[in-house]
């Protein structure tokens, strides 16, 4: 069988294309299972499709490229290795999320350790906004930023992950390992304490 | 909850391509260690003496694109090597791969080292035969797109009328900015046809996948006719509206005749009203490289190599280009940009075939 797709083309729909790139594309769950088979393309197509969001976590929390790096690299060692542990493989975005967020928080831990001989040079949403982002926006990111560095961690770490990174609220429930009752709480709360320090942050 | 557009579409990526791809590989020597590694304690301390004697063996010895295993009969296939066929002919590898280049086929290698194995078709098809499980990523580059390998057999034919890649075992990967959504996977059976544009630019890109086991002429045709490659591959001076490849192959023509300046002068010629693109990225990597090997102009090939960089592609040789670009400020007397570029390029490869220089280079 013959399939055509013609694309870029202004009489041809654009949803001819996604028919193409879809019916190549395979699921997290196949992956997953190939993976779990020590299928070594499985587990590089898992990690092309995730890393890049697992790095925005690790880098959102942490401000820190290099120590975003390392996580990155930790999360994916720990889930190869843990893959057989995965209950649900069509939910494998948000258990990434459960194992970064985790190596986040033991970055924390060790940053406090460390304090005492070195400070960490965290760097804020308006340093490493986009080349095209307007100075009024910039602006705003930066009251942002300062409003999320007075959040504390419980508050902070699900507001990120939701409004920053932009995972689902099932998906900040599974990576902060709590209920979606208790990420609603603590958004709603986030939003009140973001809300004291800027109007610019816009409410939900 | 009403949602909003989560704020990382406004912020750089976290982390690059090339990191992305770097933090892959340390994934995967860790994974390496770990299944090496004795569960048995008693076992550790002969492991650990055995470990770094290896350390040793591999710190000690000699690591170049000779070491990394691609051999050619008795020709190493260092970057810069062209292999040309005017007859079809078979290069066995060391590793087990193998390419076969059919008649008039023209290709060359612009990477090899102990991580990846890169190289351009210039024109005519190659049949690769990539031996599964094999220690390096092959990334074939073509003026219409990237192929990237894992483990597989396929071929890559670059011909007037564009680019067709058929794959008999395995997967690859094919982008670029002419295939739909940028990527496609093609998987063993399946092919894709990418069109050359026309000269005037305006032809219509278009996909075409099937199964290879049809016959090629049941791959859809293009509705779009596509204009031939220009007759003339003598005359020197581009134009905008010239086939990139084009210039390319003059460019190589030129070299194989003894006359790389006036090759870079075509190459320079191009560029200066090139679009951004991955042709415009290989066009401005050889004019470096020229200028670097054959013409003794730092100068020029370090603001070529920043070309390449700026241009962020093809991806496969921006390591190269950046270690290159460094080594020609330091020669062109650009000291500290050569120190810069060197802190780059160890940021950004810290384990990259320059590393060693890259060191000495960046100074204290």
């Amino acid at each position: 069988m013959t399939v055509a797709v013609t694309a870029l083309r202004p009489d041809v729909p654009a949803r001819r294309v996604l028919d193409a790139t879809a019916a190549v594309a395979v699921a997290d769950a196949e992956l997953v299972a190939r993976a779990r088979t020590r299928d070594a393309w499985a587990e590089e197509m898992i990690y092309r499709r995730h890393a890049p969001l697992v790095a925005s976590t690790a880098r959102r929390l942490l401000r820190d490229p290099v120590e975003a790096a390392d996580v990155v690299q930790e999360t994916f060692l720990i889930a190869f290795q843990k893959l057989g542990a995965l209950a649900d493989p069509a939910a494998l975005r948000g258990w990434l999320a459960r194992i970064a967020v985790s190596r986040v928080h033991r970055r924390w831990r060790w940053r406090r350790v460390r304090f005492w001989s070195a400070m960490v040079d965290e760097e804020s949403l308006a340093e490493v906004a986009d080349a095209g982002v307007s100075p009024e926006r910039r602006t705003e990111l930066a009251l942002i930023d300062g409003a999320l560095r007075a959040l504390p961690l419980k508050l902070r770490v699900p507001w990120v992950l939701r409004h920053v990174v932009g995972y689902s609220l099932d998906e900040v429930a599974t990576a902060c390992d709590c209920s979606l009752a208790s990420v609603k709480r603590y958004l709603g709360r986030a939003e009140a304490e973001l809300a004291v320090h800027t109007a610019e942050v816009p409410r939900d | 909850m009403t949602d909003r557009a989560p704020i990382d579409r406004e912020l750089e990526p976290a982390l690059d391509e090339a990191e992305l791809a770097q933090v892959w590989r340390r994934v995967r020597e860790a994974q390496a260690d770990a299944r090496v590694a004795p569960r048995r304690w008693r076992y550790a301390v002969a492991t650990a003496a055995a470990v770094a004697a290896l350390a040793v063996l591999i710190v000690a010895w000699p690591r170049g694109p000779h070491s990394a295993g691609a051999l050619a009969g008795d020709r190493p296939l260092t970057p810069g090597v062209h292999l040309d066929a005017p007859t079809p002919r078979t290069i066995d590898l060391a590793d087990g791969s193998a390419l076969a280049l059919a008649a008039d086929a023209q290709l060359e290698v612009l990477a090899n080292d102990g991580d990846k194995f890169v190289t351009a078709v210039r024109r005519g098809k190659v049949d690769f035969d990539v031996k599964p499980g094999g220690p390096r990523r092959w990334i074939i580059e073509t003026d219409l797109a990237t192929v990237e390998v894992v483990g597989t057999a396929f071929a890559v034919e670059r011909g007037i009328e564009g680019l067709a890649v058929t794959v008999a075992r395995g997967v690859v990967l094919v982008r670029g900015e002419r295939v739909p959504g940028r990527v496609v996977r093609l998987t063993a059976g399946q092919h894709v046809e990418v069109p050359a544009p026309t000269i005037a630019a305006v032809a219509t890109p278009v996909l075409a996948v099937t199964p290879s086991g049809a016959a090629s002429a049941s791959v859809t045709p293009s509705p779009t006719p596509v204009a031939p490659a220009p007759p003339d591959r003598v005359a020197l001076a581009p134009t905008p509206r010239r086939a990139p490849i084009d210039i390319i192959a003059r460019a190589d023509e030129l070299v194989a005749a003894g006359q790389p300046g006036r090759a870079a002068d075509a190459l320079a010629a191009y560029l200066t009203d090139a679009p951004r693109d991955a042709t415009t990225g290989l066009a401005a990597f050889l004019l470096g490289r020229l200028a670097q090997d054959r013409l003794g102009q730092p100068g020029r090939a370090a603001d070529a190599f920043a070309r390449v960089r700026d241009l962020g592609t093809p991806r496969a040789i921006q390591e190269e280009a950046l270690g290159r670009q460094a080594r020609a400020l330091a020669r062109a007397g650009r000291l500290d940009d050569a120190h810069a570029a060197a802190r780059a390029y160890l940021a950004q490869y810290p384990r990259g075939p320059h590393a060693g220089e890259m060191s000495t280079l960046a100074g204290p």
